[in-house]
């Protein structure tokens, strides 16, 4: 069998000095979606942050092998020539530089080689279509003036074109509307296949409607409390996180 | 000490022009004036950071006459450089007081001072004799009135609009210590409509021992250049100006630039600033009818040990009119920038909008930028707002493309770029906006920033 796609290994994580990960043990493998669930302020962000290489988001203690290799080391730009994907809860806005622009540069940046013009408006194109953006909008700025939605779909545009071994989505269903949901949802479940590992980041279940995911786990405080399968996001919406206290046991993957 | 800077030498210009009395006369006033006149104290807050005696021509710079401009040849790169056209623009090229590129029936007529002050004398000496400057400026400016000699008249007629851009080349080629003044009048009559690109070249032949970035900073090396461009819009004249500066890595600029608006004029200029060892330059737009409006835009390239230093005002005498200012600047290596920014509103300008924005983006840790925004307001009831920015690349927006793949160098590059664009996109010519935008990230190298 071959190794996972990403080991998280008793990951600890201060930002600015203050731990916001405590000992946080995840394993994904590929062909896998993984739902991270838990309240404001558990974690859930810091550890994206972490895994695309944020400056600011400090490891402390633990590990992250992705595809074996331990990438504390490496830059975000190394990460995602790797293959590795982040789909950020709170895109930046880049203004004067087009999206056609930013997408050629990091093609060819993920990929180390430049695309023909030809290929390049191909691919856009086709995603485009399938995510339901008009063509003008590889003219705008980068989420420069964006609506959330419109953010998010950027994002799931991205991840299309870029076709990472791993795609990590914080809170991508955050501020979308019903229909903006099943567009982003279909854009997702799209890039599930074998090759690929998915951990989607979110606080309601809703996404999950959508998207089923292989195994849940609830993130508090830093730490694990709960790993299951589909049904245990059911009984999060239920009942909340409130009987999801900070446990002393550490459940592992 | 002023040098070869004498009556003597406006004498020899008058009589080589063959220029109408009055406007010798004229050049010999602006003289006395410039002698007259202090130079810019140290405590005036638009002149300190600036070391202006490095603009004066009497420190052993001496004037470089039309005969001899001409009888330096450019090589034929640069001249083939000049005269290939961007895209479908009329092209007037001028090279050392001669044309390379005559102009064409295009709808703007652009001849020679001396030929136009003697067609018809009353409009180019109300633009000479008009004033309004503050004092240090006046001492600056009137060299370029005693001395100006490479001289053109840019007419707009009264009704006209004229279709294609219209793009003056302007090129000079200046021996070390050696002083031009060159003048550019526009002038656009009533509903007259046009855009036009100035573009300023200067070639250097270098100094045997001396590298180019250093020269012009040094007291004793490189050209002085002496610019003067005017402006004039008459009621509902509608006009796109670009001045785009190529000057000499080794030469040192004082520019007055200045336009000013009658009722219901409106202007867009871009004013890009590629060259030059060390520069002054002072753009000023009054709009003087009601209802006249202006869009000045600014960016500025600074590279090497370059020193930038711009001040803007924007003059509101009339009612209901409008400026709306906003100068970027990116700049590597040891580069200095410094803005000072004036907004002035007379008691008459009542219902006045006006705003400015700076922004300096710092590519390297050794670059500096200061930037001084001042108001003087007398109306009441208008809108003014200013803001100003300096510092790097942002770390977040670097974050975000490198997350995406995209290496830090490139990242910044992108990002500068961007920083860029939205001056870019103000230029009325997509040809030209192409060639910038080439142009300038391939000058664009990477530090740890």
């Amino acid at each position: 069998m071959s190794q996972p796609l990403l080991v998280i290994d008793n990951l600890h994580v201060a930002v600015e000095g203050k731990p916001i990960l405590k000992g946080l043990s995840l394993t994904v493998s590929a062909g896998e979606v993984h739902a991270l669930m838990g309240p404001n302020g558990s974690g859930k962000s810091t550890l994206s942050f972490c895994l695309m290489g944020h400056p600011k988001y400090a490891v402390t203690a633990g590990r992250i092998l992705y595809q074996g290799e331990d990438i504390a080391a490496l830059s975000p730009d190394k990460r995602a020539q790797r293959g590795i994907f982040l789909a950020f809860q709170y895109p930046t806005a880049i203004p004067g530089v087009t999206i056609a622009n930013f997408l050629r540069a990091a093609i060819r940046g993920v990929r180390g080689a430049d695309v023909p013009v030809k290929e390049f408006r191909q691919t856009v194109k086709t995603q485009l279509s399938t995510l339901g953006i008009p063509d003008t909008f590889m003219n705008r700025y980068v989420n420069d003036g964006f609506s959330g939605g419109e953010k998010k779909r950027l994002e799931i545009l991205q991840m299309a074109v870029l076709n990472p071994a791993l795609a990590v989505l914080d809170e991508t269903d955050s501020g979308l509307d019903i229909d903006a949901l099943k567009t982003v949802a279909a854009g997702i479940n799209a890039l599930r296949g074998p090759q690929r590992g998915i951990l989607l980041i979110t606080h309601y279940q809703r996404l999950l409607n959508y998207v089923t995911p292989d195994r849940v786990r609830v993130l508090v405080d830093g730490r694990l409390v709960r790993s299951g399968g589909p049904e245990l996001a059911l009984e999060l919406e239920a009942k909340g996180y409130e009987g999801f206290k900070p446990a002393s046991e550490l459940v592992g993957a | 000490m002023t040098g070869a800077f004498t009556i003597d030498t406006i004498e020899e210009i008058a009589k080589r022009l063959r220029e109408p009395s009055w406007l010798t006369e004229l050049r010999r006033a602006a003289l006395r004036t410039h002698t007259e006149l202090p130079w810019p104290h140290p405590s005036d807050d638009i002149w300190r950071r600036t070391n202006v005696s490095l603009l004066d021509p009497g420190r052993g710079f001496s004037p470089a006459e039309p005969a001899l401009l001409q009888s330096l040849r450019l090589s034929e790169v640069e001249l083939a450089g000049l005269t290939r056209p961007l895209g479908d623009e009329s092209l007037l090229v001028r090279a050392n007081g001669a044309w390379l590129v005559p102009p064409e029936a295009s709808g703007v007529m652009v001849e020679e001072l001396t030929a136009a002050a003697r067609a018809k004398p009353e409009p180019i000496r109300a633009i000479l004799e008009s004033d309004g400057l503050t004092e240090a400026e006046r001492k600056l400016a009137s060299l370029n009135a005693a001395f100006h000699h490479d001289d053109l008249v840019v007419r707009v007629p009264a009704g006209m609009t004229v279709e294609r851009p219209v793009r003056l080349v302007r090129a000079f080629s200046i021996r070390d210590k050696e002083a031009i003044f060159p003048m550019t009048l526009i002038t656009v009559g009533a509903g007259g409509s046009v855009t036009l690109i100035e573009e300023s070249i200067s070639f250097s032949p270098p100094a045997p021992g001396a590298t180019q970035a250093e020269t012009g900073r040094e007291p004793d090396r490189g050209h002085l250049i002496n610019n003067r461009i005017e402006l004039v819009l008459e009621p509902e004249a509608s006009v796109r100006y670009v001045r785009l500066q190529r000057w000499d890595a080794r030469a040192r600029e004082f520019l007055l630039q200045r336009a000013t608006l009658a009722k219901g004029a409106s202007l867009t200029m871009a004013n890009l600033t590629l060259g030059a060892a060390l520069s002054k330059t002072h753009v000023v737009t009054k709009l003087m009818g009601p209802g006249a409006s202006t869009k000045i835009y600014g960016f500025v390239f600074g590279h090497g040990r370059q020193h930038v230093d711009q001040h803007t005002l924007q003059d509101h005498h009339s009612p209901h009119t409008t400026s709306d200012l906003q100068y970027r600047a990116a700049l590597q290596d040891e580069s200095r920038m410094v803005y000072t920014g004036l907004i002035r509103i007379a008691k008459a300008a009542a219902q006045t909008n006006a705003y400015q924005a700076n922004h300096n983006l710092l590519l390297s840790r050794t670059a500096r930028a200061e930037t001084i925004p001042m108001l003087e307001i007398l109306a009441d009831d208008v809108q003014c707002k200013h803001g100003a920015s300096i510092g790097p690349v942002d770390d977040e927006q670097a974050f975000y493309l490198m997350s995406r793949g995209v290496p830090r160098e490139a990242a910044q590059r992108l990002l500068v770029m961007g920083f860029i664009e939205p001056v870019l996109q103000q230029i009325p010519f997509a040809p030209l906006q192409e060639r910038l935008r080439e142009e300038i990230e391939g000058c664009l190298h990477n530090e740890a920033g």
